[in-house]
């Protein structure tokens, strides 16, 4: 799954340079990665194909801007979660009308459900949070980012942050416990 | 403390970033409160479930043949953003997760139009006097949509005929009563469009619900067979 971090940084080197062929590998090796943030943060399983592209089109893009402080993985995490981020701010404006995610809000905890395992229980759950919500708690709980971070990226002050979070687990424990 | 002083501080008595004074308070308010143990009990166990799901989900297909394209004609990705998504309705996947994941959305649309269609009895609800263009370009991307639905919901209905036996039981329930739902939400909604055709939620809506219920179908194509 994830290569070390030499090889990581002859391939990094190698594509800056603009290899793709090395990219490419490194592509293969955080895709997983990248895939099940969009996915989760998103709740959308065809938009979070969409997203998983344009962050490796804006990682190539960018690329230079990586001075290998962290591990690429960790770079291209943060890299996702803004264009996650950015994308819904764009699409929110462009759609000037009611989405539907935020319609959800009342409804979160009606949800009939069948039980094919735990943590399926939990990945839908988590998709049918209100967006910011669940955004927060797969930034704290999944990924584990502290709240000052979440902050940092999606604007909102750390407090709200933590609302979001409280609000998040609220949700969860109505949805899984019904 | 009380139990909703608690519940105020649960969540970082659980983080570990609550202040030394507070989480003393906090300890010994459950050491003498059964339910605001079970709550903190509770709170830990999703936290923990969290936690532990997998970091990595591999896309239900190969995304590089695309990003290579755009990364070589890297001129027409630039303002990318500002361009309409088209939902991949040709794709058929392999993801092995939830059927079920996005049917909260699906049975959340029939209650939503359920609702407005209730409130919007009246001649001339709120919000209904939009402007000819919004709804002409509304509409445009609707019928668009709507061809590429149905397309894709029959294909992918057949792919799911020739799968129902190694499918279990359970899931295929699942599956039936969810199709039936999103059916049902998009019927409502197609009738309350020819009803009111200058609304302005509904096509966003309806587009919507379209892409659920493909989504819902790829991935139910692509769940493993049960074993
Ligand atoms: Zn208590």
């Amino acid at each position: 799954m994830s290569t070390n971090r030499d090889d990581e940084r002859v391939l990094v080197g190698a594509a800056q340079a603009g290899d793709l062929g090395s990219f490419e590998r490194l592509y293969r090796s955080t895709v997983g990665l990248v895939h099940a943030l969009c996915l989760r943060m998103s709740g959308n399983a065809a938009l979070a194909e969409e997203l998983t592209q344009d962050v490796f089109v804006r990682a190539w893009q960018k690329l230079a801007t990586f001075r290998g402080e962290s591990a690429f993985a960790t770079w291209l995490t943060r890299l996702t979660v803004n264009v996650v981020l950015s994308e819904r701010r764009e699409r929110r404006r462009r759609e000037a009308r009611i989405t539907l995610a935020d319609d959800l809000e009342p409804f979160a905890g009606s949800v009939p459900a069948a039980r094919p395992g735990e943590a399926l229980d939990l990945e839908r759950a988590i998709a049918s949070l209100p967006p910011q919500a669940r955004h927060v708690f797969v930034l704290h709980d999944v990924q584990g980012w502290e709240h000052a971070e979440i902050a940092h990226h999606t604007g909102l002050a750390v407090g709200t942050c933590k609302a979001h979070l409280h609000r998040a687990r609220r949700l969860l424990r109505e949805v899984l416990s019904s | 403390m009380n139990c909703r002083d608690l519940v105020a501080r649960l969540d970082d008595f659980v983080d570990g970033t609550l202040s030394a004074a507070d989480r003393g308070a906090v300890a010994l308010h459950l050491e003498i409160c059964p339910s605001c143990r079970e709550a903190e009990a509770r709170v830990r166990a999703l936290a923990a479930g969290a936690a532990m799901l997998p970091r990595a989900i591999e896309p239900a297909h190969d995304l590089w043949p695309d990003i290579v394209a755009r990364i070589q004609g890297d001129t027409v990705t630039q303002g990318r953003f500002g361009a309409v998504r088209h939902p991949r309705w040709h794709r058929r996947g392999a993801l092995a997760a939830a059927a079920a994941a996005l049917v909260v959305v699906s049975s959340v649309v029939t209650t939503l139009m359920v609702a407005r269609r209730d409130a919007a009895t009246g001649p001339s609800g709120p919000g209904r006097a939009g402007t000819a263009a919004g709804v002409t370009a509304a509409t445009l991307e609707l019928s668009q949509a709507r061809g590429s639905y149905e397309a894709a919901r029959r294909q992918l209905l057949a792919v799911l005929e020739t799968r129902r036996s190694s499918l279990s039981p359970a899931t295929l329930k699942v599956l039936d009563e969810n199709v039936r739902i999103i059916d049902d939400a998009v019927r409502q909604m197609e009738d309350a469009l020819a009803r009111d055709p200058g609304n302005q939620e509904l096509p966003s809506l309806l587009v919507t619900a379209y892409r659920q219920e493909i989504d819902m179908l790829q991935r139910a194509a692509g769940l493993p067979a049960r074993g």
